[in-house]
């Protein structure tokens, strides 16, 4: 039997880690009325992302922020409770987390890393324990 | 809770297929209520997010993606057919699918 301890520079307990990955050109202009962007992202959220020099960077990565992250915790995807306000500058960010949300999974602060291959987007989130 | 009527449920069901043929480039013919969204069409959530407000803006109605996140935990939707029962639910529960067995 194998076992192996993880430790990080995160300040805390690692509780868990999700991963996601999706190309930004699906997020470009959509089929009218098919676009799956309101029911995942704030209008707050939406006029940040807008804001940005190619939004559709920007939605990819919020998005696979937000799926990586409730795959980190195993809680049902809530996915505006839960924010990457992206700065493509950054390649680390911490997650905006609702305070519900935060109590749910017992996450004190979520940390996505952000890497890019051409269109090809890659997030992982750390989840760090509030208990730490 | 009102009953579906069987236009608005064959309205669903077309609208379910039509979608993933097109999404996926392939021919509606091919597909059936067993295929496998993710294995034969590599089908993912974002494609299913698309679909869910194609159904919410056709029909009017708001379903809060928590409470169908929590739904598609305990049964999940992984076969065309299945996603047609579940898009058929939601038209028609709304926000109480949580209480729906599927």
């Amino acid at each position: 039997m194998t076992s192996s301890t993880w430790t990080s520079d995160l300040g805390g307990r690692l509780t868990g880690v999700g991963i996601d990955a999706e190309s930004a050109s699906r997020f470009g202009p959509a089929v009218p009325g098919e676009s799956p962007l309101p029911l995942v992202f704030s209008e707050r959220e939406a006029r940040h992302i807008d804001g940005l020099p190619e939004p559709a960077r920007g939605y990819c990565a919020a998005f696979c922020a937000k799926e990586a992250f409730f795959k980190a915790t195993g809680v049902p995807m809530d996915p505006r409770a839960c924010r990457l306000w992206w700065d493509p500058g950054r390649e680390t960010l911490d997650l905006d987390l609702d305070d519900d949300l935060a109590r749910e999974t017992g996450v004190a602060r979520a940390v996505a890393r952000v890497a890019w291959d051409g269109d090809a987007c890659v997030v992982e989130v750390y989840a760090i324990g509030r208990d730490a | 809770m009102s009953e579906l009527s069987q236009e608005t449920a064959r309205e669903i069901r077309d609208m379910v297929f039509d979608f993933f043929a097109r999404e996926c480039d392939v021919d509606p013919a091919g597909l059936t209520d067993d295929t496998h969204i993710i294995e034969e069409l590599e089908g993912d959530s974002l494609m299913f997010l698309s679909l869910l407000e194609k159904v919410r803006k056709r029909y009017g109605i708001g379903v809060d993606l928590k409470t169908l996140a929590r739904h598609l935990m305990k049964k999940p939707a992984a076969t065309i057919g299945q996603v047609v029962a579940l898009s058929q639910a939601i038209v028609r529960h709304g926000d109480d699918i949580i209480h729906v067995d599927l």
